[in-house]
């Protein structure tokens, strides 16, 4: 729930490196159409994903939970630009060439190892760079909070859900 | 019922509309005002951006009620990301989904208004009337501790062993079943929100209600409002369906709130002195969490029901802040935790052990407090800032070891804190890792739940934006009623005072129709 706005100067940042990329995306088959976000950077986002929210015991892969497919269907309802913004910050994640300039990380975010992802996203929360730590919080944010709120997820962190006024036609889904 | 709701989305063509009054926002301010206004027998027309949720689709589901419950799908932040803002969008406004807390206005709070911002008439005499009246129909009372949950409780006891104050809460229920879900819409109509009480009274008596209207634009012809111009919106999409929706009222009052209402504000050109969107307070919050041997459940129980404002004063030249709790859910919870992977997913694993504090703190009282700012983007879209200064800085930290120590007095072994990689204090002797710990936006989470200010009231029309009869300086036929009035925050939270002010505002309002 937390991405927004703001995100400007990553963007100008991103602009710099785009079509420079030295090596593709590895690309990630959305489980239905995309309504939001265009295959690329639905790509990037499933990845960030992973590493955010990775699987364990108990807890479901971010892929099996639709975690990317998730936020794309929340960004059919925000304003154009955040969903440019949001598709910037992707690309700039994923930027072979910044990432070789800043962190001398030659490779796209998504051909990376999980381990290697992982430093990524470290070194963006660590950030001296405030630009970079909103970039994270953003994505953070998004992918957290669509996989938190999946009812999958309920037994793993002890909660048993909410309770059943029978409110809704079929009760809490 | 005599009114009627009506939803903009599905008009096939422009409409144009005439009233006595036109209100743009249905929330606390808007609502009361609506319900007083058509008693007194005027044609009023509301505007409301939003939709008209009721609780058979409160599912008490995350994943549902934040997107459609709160601004922005539940993604309203600062500029900067630094600051999650919390606040409601649907009939009601933040009353649908606050926490329920209710306070009357501080008498220091009512003295600084008056000695620094010149605020006249405004007092705890003037408003008591309709502090009782308000109170009398939202049944604000006092929760029974019995009922609080173990979240409230570590509070409580953690307080009482250090000897600090904390008290029980009064809340604005009636039928309570103190499950928990305040901030997802009341799954029971228990909460007294606006979409259950004012807004039906006014219905009943002939208001007219639209729903996904966005109010663009106030057109003034010399030195008054002559039509508000608003959007109908598509709700899938909350994009203009292309359609017109003029009113034309004799008085228009804005009820938009702290942020989209001087964001209606400036789209208007309505901004001579360069005063509207300035001052904007948020009530900042910092959290701390704590993990107990014992189960918490914190995702159960009304959320609010102890607060303390033991630290509400802390003396010249310091900021306050005032404690309370939230409810814990995953997905909030995770929100709020910094951090990501198997740190994360540890964190989260434990939430049944997990309590959660928060610190307000009170921001616009030191001389120099300017708090943050409302301004437009090239794109017509709002935007916030909010720089966090030395003072405020220093009271974040101040409250996150103030939290750190109840939660320690109330038995945890483990108190993190929400900074990305998070402190932990396991004994008073790790304190010191939590003092040296960086404070200030993008250090740690930090929220607002309470905005305030923006079109300040105030004596001097070079440095407010109304009078303090909530009127506009320049055009009098223009009032703002909500929580952007107010000069500085409260330092409690702001909804009964924002219900007590608009019932105050119902008389002078229907004078200038």
């Amino acid at each position: 729930m937390v991405i927004r706005y703001g995100l400007g100067g990553a963007v100008a940042l991103a602009a710099g490196g785009v079509g420079l990329s030295l090596q593709r995306t590895r690309p990630r088959a959305p489980s239905r159409p995309l309504r939001a976000l265009d295959e690329r950077t639905f790509s990037i986002l499933a990845a960030v994903a992973d590493r955010v929210t990775p699987p364990r015991e108990g807890f479901p892969a971010a892929s099996e939970l639709q975690v990317a497919e998730k936020i794309d269907e929340l960004l059919t309802g925000v304003h154009p630009a955040v969903l440019e913004e949001i598709t910037q910050v992707l690309h700039l994640l994923e930027n072979g060439l910044a990432g070789l300039v800043l962190d001398g990380r030659p490779k796209p975010f998504t051909a990376l190892s999980p381990q290697a992802q992982d430093e990524a996203l470290q070194s963006w929360k660590r950030s001296r760079l405030g630009l970079r730590r909103t970039a994270y919080k953003a994505l953070r944010g998004l992918c957290a909070a669509a996989y938190y709120a999946s009812p999958e997820i309920y037994p793993a962190v002890g909660y048993p859900g909410p309770p059943d006024f029978g409110n809704v036609a079929g009760g809490p889904r | 019922m005599k009114g009627r709701i009506v939803d903009a989305a599905a008009l096939r063509s422009d409409e144009e509309v005439r009233c006595d009054v036109c209100i743009v926002g249905s929330g606390a301010g808007g609502a009361v005002l609506a319900a007083g206004l058509v008693e007194r027998g005027l044609d009023v027309v509301m505007l409301e951006e939003g939709g008209h949720h009721t609780k058979s689709e409160f599912d008490l589901q995350e994943a549902h009620a934040y997107p459609m419950l709160y601004q922005e799908r539940g993604m309203r932040a600062t500029a900067d990301l630094a600051i999650t803002i919390l606040q409601g969008r649907s009939v009601g406004g933040s009353t649908t989904i606050n926490w329920t807390t209710c306070f009357r206005t501080p008498d220091s709070i009512f003295d600084h208004w008056r000695s620094v911002h010149g605020v006249e008439g405004i007092d705890a005499s003037s408003l008591a009337p309709h502090f009782d009246a308000v109170e009398e129909r939202l049944s604000i009372h006092e929760w029974p501790l019995e009922l609080a949950n173990a979240n409230n409780r570590v509070l409580l006891d953690g307080c009482r062993a250090l000897g600090w104050d904390a008290a029980p809460l009064r809340r604005n229920v009636r039928g309570c079943a103190n499950s928990g879900y305040c901030g997802m819409g009341c799954p029971v109509d228990g909460k007294q929100s606006m979409h259950v009480t004012y807004v039906p009274d006014a219905l009943d008596r002939g208001l007219s209600l639209w729903v996904h209207a966005r109010a663009e634009r106030i057109e003034v012809s010399g030195a008054k409002v002559v039509a508000v111009h608003a959007s109908p919106l598509d709700p899938k999409t909350d994009r203009p369906t292309g359609r017109r929706l003029v009113v034309r009222p004799k008085v228009l009052v804005s009820s938009a709130g702290a942020i989209n209402g001087p964001a209606l504000l400036l789209r208007s050109g309505l901004n001579d002195n360069g005063r509207v969107g300035k001052r904007t307070f948020l009530h900042p919050v910092v959290a701390m969490a704590a993990f107990f041997d014992r189960p918490v459940n914190a995702f159960y129980g009304a959320p609010q029901s102890v607060g303390s404002h033991h630290f509400a004063d802390r003396g010249e030249g310091k900021i306050g802040f005032f404690l309370e709790t939230p409810p814990v859910h995953p997905m909030l919870a995770a929100t709020a935790f910094g951090g990501f992977g198997q740190a994360q997913h540890d964190f989260l694993a434990r939430l049944p052990r997990l309590g959660v504090l928060i610190a307000l703190s009170v921001d616009g009282l030191l001389p120099g407090d300017e708090g943050g700012t409302v301004s437009l983007r090239r794109d017509g879209r709002v935007r916030v800032d909010y720089p966090v200064s030395d003072a405020l800085a220093e009271s974040f930290r101040a409250s996150c070891m103030a939290m750190a120590r109840i939660q320690l007095a109330a038995g945890s072994r483990e108190v993190c804190s929400l900074h990305p990689d998070p402190v932990v204090v396991r004994s008073e002797a790790d304190l010191p890792l939590l003092e040296a710990a960086p404070y200030g936006p993008l250090r740690h989470s930090i929220f607002t739940a309470h905005q305030m200010g923006g079109c300040a009231m105030g004596a001097d029309p070079e440095r407010s934006v109304v009078d303090s009869s909530l009127r506009h300086h320049r055009i009098p036929n223009l009032f703002v009623v909500d929580g952007s009035v107010f000069p500085t925050s409260l330092g409690v939270n702001p909804s009964e005072t924002i219900y007590a002010l608009a019932h105050w505002a119902r008389d002078r309002v229907a004078a200038a129709v």
